[in-house]
């Protein structure tokens, strides 16, 4: 069921994307809007695609997944909704301007720092652990087994 | 690896400077003394395909990056943020985003599927999840038009960096380069690219984290950098550059979701030893990427500030950007440094293509037609070298026609590969006719649009490309037919593959 329903938030972030690319074509400027979000939402949605282990996802991932959607979608947000004030004097944060120091906290920083902590912290529990391990190979050792006796008497 | 056909629009100003000779050739050397120490051990086909199955968590990381990045990254890369602002740097900035979803979605299944099936090849691991050897045909097929492209691209861009070090001539500077490249993969295979890479991994970082000191120093610091451009040019430092949000936003999702697909770097996984080191993977990746990458927006940046300054003429071509910088407002070792950088990230990345196309036509393809080659290891060699070939001999004649090969790569490996392996690793219900149909639409699409787009037969609107269409169209066709074909799922999954996507 879990599976079911992140894989309908994959296909919908795409459709949203699709529908930001056709509305390019005719200039559209909710554009922008769909890319951004579509694709923070195709993102994250696939990333918990991929963590979804007998149709469970790890709380700490859920809660990662949602807010860095919700982060990233964000940031792309708010600078597309701010007026832009790059000229001359502008505000700096960080050395850049405002609006794009929000994008790259967003897109980049954020993200470089959440996601190896987090994937790092739940790869045990949640990805692979040494008795994970130790059960597939048994498991692949039996299928090998059975394969060979099925040749064998196929001969 | 990224479209190289910016760094293709103009020929490097002269570097035949005593002290730059000299680290190109300590550069070349150490390769030279690298591949040949992991030549020595490659003595089977999985030596040669995959490394043996046998690589380190540090290896891997930083052979990945190094895959991963292109001579765009250190020359087309900051002409584009020169020229475009900030939204050139979107094609980088996904880097963060994009690892984890690696990580997330491929790292543990195709380890763990390499393992189980002995695979070799990306393609390999798409014909046992759809239990297809017609999905794996096409596939490879994908991977032979992309790569052939990528490489030619590629050599081009070493040939035009050798023949500005070494003052070759540029037909000489390709096929020299071919030729020190060839040695080492039809040698070593990906045993000696994999070590290489480490190295030529380590130079790229190290370059990269000195420019971006000396540009920072060279301009004044950031702030001081900003405000100078902001005077002069309010959008360039915007969030979407001068180029507008559609397509900083395109960047965006085809450099991201497109990652999934990329056979030269993810085929990677498939050579770590120990798959629980998957657990510092991420980390070490998105460091070293990130490490890499700085150069990328540093010179970008940096240059467009002293140009205004006037500090730096005006350039001519945005791809001097790098040169120019580093002739003008950097030492001399660093500029030895930064170029024997460039020609490492280029010879990374073509040996990782050639050997992901050999593998393509001794591997994937006879498998499509039921036959498997005797002598695997031999063929892969043969392949190699007529690859090569074939890519140095589209390079040298073909002038600019070799930029649109470049074009297609990235929207070819993307929508080729991505929908059927990444999300039909994840999704037990996926279906061999969804796997076929995304990856016939992702080709159609591609060669066709990208040839209509070329030669403006069609006129896409500004921002888009017929990489991100390609991309999203395949997506959705991926899920689309696997939904109505989807009675046929239980019976085109394996009970190993099935055990694997469920560990």
């Amino acid at each position: 069921m879990l599976k079911s329903i992140v894989l309908g938030l994959v296909f919908l972030s795409l459709l949203v994307v699709a529908t930001g690319y056709a509305g390019s074509f005719a200039g559209a400027a909710w554009s922008p809007w769909c890319l951004a979000i579509g694709t923070c939402g195709a993102l994250m949605s696939l990333m918990a695609l991929g963590s979804v282990r007998r149709g469970h996802i790890t709380p700490v991932l859920r809660v990662v997944f949602v807010a860095m959607f919700l982060f990233c979608a964000g940031c792309f947000c708010v600078a597309l909704a701010m007026p832009a004030n790059e000229g001359a004097g502008g505000t700096l944060l960080f050395g850049f301007p405002l609006r794009s120091t929000i994008v790259l906290l967003g897109v980049a920083i954020v993200p470089i720092l959440v996601f190896p902590l987090a994937w790092a912290l739940t790869f045990d529990s949640s990805m692979l652990s040494e008795d994970d391990l130790k059960k597939l190979r048994e498991a692949q050792a039996v299928m090998a087994r059975a394969n060979d006796v099925r040749r064998h008497g196929a001969k | 690896m990224i479209p190289l056909h910016p760094l293709l629009q103009a020929s490097l100003p002269r570097m035949t400077q005593p002290l730059i000779v000299t680290v190109a050739l300590l550069y070349f050397a150490i390769v030279a003394i690298i591949a040949t120490w992991a030549t020595r051990k490659t003595k089977t086909e999985r030596d040669f395909f995959v490394g043996g199955a046998g690589v380190g968590l540090w290896t891997l990381a930083i052979a990945k990056m190094a895959a991963s990045l292109s001579g765009f990254s250190f020359v087309g890369g900051p002409g584009l943020v020169y020229t475009i602002g900030l939204a050139g740097v979107f094609i980088i900035l996904p880097g963060a985003l994009s690892n984890a979803l690696g990580a997330w979605v491929l790292s543990k299944k195709l380890r763990l599927l390499g393992e189980a099936r002995g695979l070799l090849t990306v393609p390999a691991a798409i014909g046992a999840r759809y239990r297809s050897p017609a999905a794996q045909g096409l596939a490879a097929v994908g991977v032979l038009i992309a790569v052939i492209g990528y490489m030619a691209t590629n050599l081009l861009a070493l040939g035009i960096v050798i023949d500005a070090i070494f003052g070759t001539g540029l037909a000489g500077g390709i096929w020299i380069g071919t030729g020190i490249i060839l040695a080492y993969s039809v040698a070593g295979g990906i045993l000696a690219g994999i070590y290489t890479d480490v190295f030529q991994g380590s130079v790229m970082a190290l370059s990269s984290v000195i420019v971006v000191a000396v540009a920072l120093k060279a301009g004044g610091g950031l702030h001081h950098i900003s405000d100078t451009i902001m005077a002069a040019d309010a959008k360039f430092l915007g969030p979407w550059g001068s180029a507008g949000p559609i397509t900083a936003l395109s960047f965006f999702f085809v450099f991201s979701v497109g990652s999934l697909g990329q056979p030269n770097v993810i085929h990677k996984f498939y050579m770590l030893k120990d798959p629980r080191q998957l657990k510092w993977y991420l980390l070490l990746m998105s460091v070293a990427l990130l490490t890499a990458q700085l150069i990328y927006i540093a010179i970008g940046v940096a240059s467009k500030a002293l140009v205004i300054t006037g500090a730096l003429a005006p350039l001519a071509k945005a791809d001097q950007a790098t040169p120019m910088f580093l002739l003008h407002a950097a030492p001399v070792l660093v500029a030895g440094l930064v170029f024997s950088g460039v020609a490492a990230a280029i010879m990374a990345t073509v040996n990782s293509f050639m050997n992901a196309g050999a593998a393509a036509l001794t591997l994937d393809l006879p498998m499509a037609f039921g036959k498997k080659l005797d002598n695997e290891l031999r063929w892969g060699r043969i392949t190699t070298v007529l690859l090569a070939i074939i890519a140095a001999g589209v390079a040298q004649i073909s002038g600019t026609l070799v930029a649109f090969l470049g074009i297609f790569g990235w929207g070819l490996f993307a929508s080729t590969i991505a929908p059927a392996l990444a999300i039909g690793l994840n999704w037990e219900r996926a279906t061999r006719a969804g796997a076929i149909a995304s990856i016939c639409t992702g080709l159609g699409l591609t060669l066709a649009g990208g040839t209509l787009a070329y030669f403006k037969i069609i006129k896409l609107p500004t921002g888009v490309d017929i990489a991100s269409l390609s991309l999203i169209t395949s997506l959705l066709v991926f899920f689309v037919v696997s939904w109505f074909t989807r009675a046929n799922a239980a019976n085109e999954l394996d009970a190993d593959i099935q055990l694997v996507m469920e560990t």
